[in-house]
């Protein structure tokens, strides 16, 4: 695995909630593949500063096209120094 | 103009003293919604903010005329909760939760033919008219009022991709509506696009269907014969491997109906725009709907 992407529209699930789970599970598993997150919808202001200064190393995006861009040329990439 | 819900949509909310419907009735009353009642059985004569809380949905049709409902109840009582707002005359009732049994649904579906409620959901994200009412779970701020653009979806999540990306390119909607993901539920596809293609309103229509089911072909054959405005659909979950449930109980390839392609022909063969790729779904609306 090269590359993990979570793409998130929150309704019912609040986007801080995510967040802090997003960067608990990060946190807990000391990940070393690069994550894109995109989110969007309920709570979105809070769950995106929660990311910002969690301090990890999370790629933010800013819609669904741009997430899949992102974690695909981040994978190219790797592949090719690899 | 709308379908279904508006500015003088009177909502009652089912289970208003849980933790996700007292979430989201104060959403709903945030946006803009007349929240006029709740009902949690035992808590009559308390209050949720400002909210007035009664024992059945008789008593809080009777006193606030109340005339559409939110289901938050529980999976094992849910079923009972669409019932009795129906038998109370609700017009409208939304059933947000997740989880109903089958068999609970298959008894509700028989309880509503011939009476004159109509049912959006289980298992649904509900139900807005942007800057009128938002009767559900969807975020409220990503909808543009206006029109002209009517949405209707299986999928909750695509549903708020769908708006998003229309609001993102300027296009407004009338109504969206997410019908939800059982395999029994009340108001289908084709329902949505008949109340669409009679509101002067919508001029174009976004559907978007998943695998499982055979509802998107009947609703292709529909909009064939009866839908004379623009649409324009997406159909979710073309990677899932056959057999395999995803996320939804009616998403779910069963020997060689509901697949994915079999959908998108079908709706191809009865003039519908199919987009095959998500992220680019907002700019073709903007190419078939124009601004």
């Amino acid at each position: 695995m090269k590359g993990i992407l979570i793409n998130i529209f929150g309704g019912i699930l609040r986007c801080d909630i995510l967040a802090e789970g997003v960067v608990q599970a990060a946190r807990k598993t000391q990940i070393t593949v690069p994550v894109v997150v995109r989110m969007e919808g309920t709570n979105v202001e809070e769950g995106r500063r929660i990311l910002a200064e969690s301090g990890m190393n999370l790629i933010t995006a800013v819609d669904v096209k741009d997430a899949a861009q992102k974690v695909a040329a981040i994978v190219k990439s790797q592949e090719e120094t690899a | 103009m709308s379908i279904f819900v508006n500015k003088n949509t009177r909502l009652l909310v089912q289970g208003i003293t849980g933790r996700e419907g007292q979430f989201h009735a104060r959403q709903c009353a945030a946006y803009g919604t007349n929240v006029v009642a709740g009902v949690t059985p035992g808590k009559a004569g308390q209050k949720m903010d400002d909210i007035p809380v009664f024992n059945t949905v008789m008593n809080a049709v009777k006193a606030t005329g109340a005339n559409c409902s939110m289901i938050f109840v529980p999976p094992p009582f849910a079923a009972d909760a669409i019932m009795e707002a129906a038998d109370a005359g609700v017009e409208m009732i939304v059933a947000i939760t997740e989880g109903i049994p089958v068999m609970d649904m298959m008894r509700v579906k028989n309880f509503l033919s011939g009476k004159p409620s109509r049912l959006i959901g289980p298992n649904c994200p509900g139900i807005i008219t942007p800057g009128e009412c938002k009767i559900g779970i969807m975020p409220g701020q990503i909808s543009k009022p206006g029109g002209p653009i009517g949405v209707v979806s299986r999928s909750g999540t695509l549903t708020y991709e769908v708006v998003h990306q229309l609001t993102c390119q300027g296009i407004g909607q009338t109504t969206c509506i997410g019908i939800g993901g059982d395999p029994v539920n009340g108001t289908n596809f084709i329902d949505c696009l008949d109340a669409f293609q009679k509101d002067p309103a919508t001029a174009g229509i976004v559907m978007v269907g998943e695998i499982g089911g055979t509802a998107e072909e009947e609703a292709a054959a529909f909009i064939q014969q009866h839908v004379t405005k623009p649409v324009i659909g997406f159909i979710a979950g073309l990677t899932a491997p056959p057999g395999r449930r995803m996320g939804h109980a009616g998403a779910i390839i069963s020997g060689s109906s509901g697949t994915g392609q079999g959908k998108i022909a079908a709706m191809k063969a009865c003039g519908i725009t199919v987009c095959e790729n998500l992220g680019t779904l907002g700019e073709l609306c903007a190419s078939v709907f124009g601004k």
